[in-house]
């Protein structure tokens, strides 16, 4: 049998890039992404290690850490006095780098800052769904909702994404 | 206009977002070291090259190396009586330290180099990492050689090394893998020696079994874990 830490180890291997990547999406600052994703699996990796038998969905567990952290570093700054929950991701943290430069080269600039202008249900449905190719059982499971209320958010995500680029354009 | 394919194949796009792969082998390496976030780490590192690829193995070796300076350390103060781990084994220690200068040699060695590491690390000097890894590679092993003839200084060597055990886990796979490895085994062969001429209670008797079948397998840092709970 594997250590705890092989164990860990693991799990960071496999999920550390798509935490990442669900976290950068929603605050959209490198530095930010960083700092979260680095905090969730402090915060995973200490659960595990006091009592692992309570994770029983690995893959819920770390994405319901991370979106409480965004939610969290929302809150701390403040943003949430003026904004309603479902619409911080609009209020991004800007900073130019060269990660950023990076991904500004491309077309991926404009997704991304039509994924932020979505609300927040939205986001993570679409980001679950075709960033991460969860299937709609398991993306239920971690919004904890009916797969058929999950197939109509999906539905409705992708026509206010599209509705979202078409305005920008 | 735009289709429902044309849309998702956007944002699938985004599936090129990645962290850098310093940030998140430095990251890893200090959840499992002692908790600490890491903050901003690659403020001068962002793109995913070869380079980097190659600096963040040397990071662990930094790590790594600043575990080595720990043992080393630990090794010196217990020539002076200050350093506090568990009574009867230092005093173990510092009689087989003083009755051997060898494995004191060796020690002054792995301190030596595992310093010149950390300072080469730090600075980045590429040209340099190279030798200075190879020399802690061979420090290490001269300390397991000591270790080896040096029975007694075991079980002290095996509790520092269990403080960083997490540390070493990550370590696997990168420059000290050959080297920690043979340390372990070391350890690991001196203590079972030692367990084998003691008497032990069932579950000691149990959990001994358990780590000899670790060991077999060549499971060496696995093994150690289970010896010192029996050793506690």
């Amino acid at each position: 049998m594997n250590s705890p830490n092989e164990q860990f180890s693991r799990i960071y291997d496999e999920y550390i890039e798509k935490i990442y990547r669900f976290v950068y999406l929603k605050v959209s600052s490198k530095e930010v992404a960083e700092d979260i994703s680095s905090k969730t699996f402090l915060k995973a990796w200490q659960v595990f290690q006091n009592d692992p038998s309570s994770i029983k969905n690995v893959n819920a567990f770390l994405y319901k850490i991370a979106g409480n952290m965004v939610v969290d570093h929302y809150r701390e700054k403040g943003r949430t006095k003026t904004v309603a929950d479902d619409y911080f991701p609009k209020m991004v943290d800007s900073k130019n780098n060269l990660h950023e430069s990076a991904v500004l080269a491309s077309d991926l600039e404009t997704v991304k800052k039509a994924i932020q202008n979505l609300k927040k249900e939205y986001q993570d449905v679409l980001i679950f769904h075709y960033l991460e190719d969860m299937p709609i059982g398991e993306i239920a499971t971690i919004l904890n909702k009916p797969e058929g209320t999950i197939r109509v958010m999906i539905h409705r995500g992708l026509k206010s994404l599209k509705d979202e680029l078409v305005n920008e354009a | 206009m735009m289709t429902e394919k044309d849309l998702i194949s956007k944002l699938q796009q985004l599936k090129q977002i990645k962290p850098t792969t310093t940030w998140v082998a430095l990251t890893k390496t200090q959840i499992f070291e002692s908790g600490v976030v890491a903050k901003k780490p690659t403020a001068t590192l962002t793109s995913q090259n070869a380079f980097l690829n190659f600096f963040t193995q040397k990071r662990f070796a930094y790590s790594f190396a600043a575990l080595l300076i720990m043992l080393a350390g630990a090794f010196g103060l217990t020539q002076y009586g200050n350093f506090n781990m568990q009574g009867v084994a230092v005093n173990k220690i510092q009689a087989s330290l003083v009755e051997a200068p060898a494995v004191k040699s060796n020690v002054d060695n792995l301190k030596k180099t595992s310093q010149d590491l950390a300072e080469v690390v730090k600075k980045e000097s590429q040209a340099k990492i190279n030798s200075a890894i190879a020399k802690v590679n061979d420090a290490t092993k001269s300390l397991a050689t000591s270790v080896k003839e040096n029975p007694t200084s075991a079980k002290a060597v095996a509790l520092e090394v269990q403080k960083d055990s997490t540390l070493l886990s990550v370590v696997g796979g990168s420059d000290f893998k050959e080297s920690s490895t043979v340390l372990y085994k070391t350890i690991d062969e001196q203590m079972i020696a030692d367990l084998k001429k003691t008497t032990l209670t069932d579950d000691e008797i149990k959990v001994f079994k358990e780590a000899q079948a670790l060991y077999e397998k060549g499971k060496y840092s696995e093994a150690l874990e289970k010896l010192l709970f029996i050793n506690k």
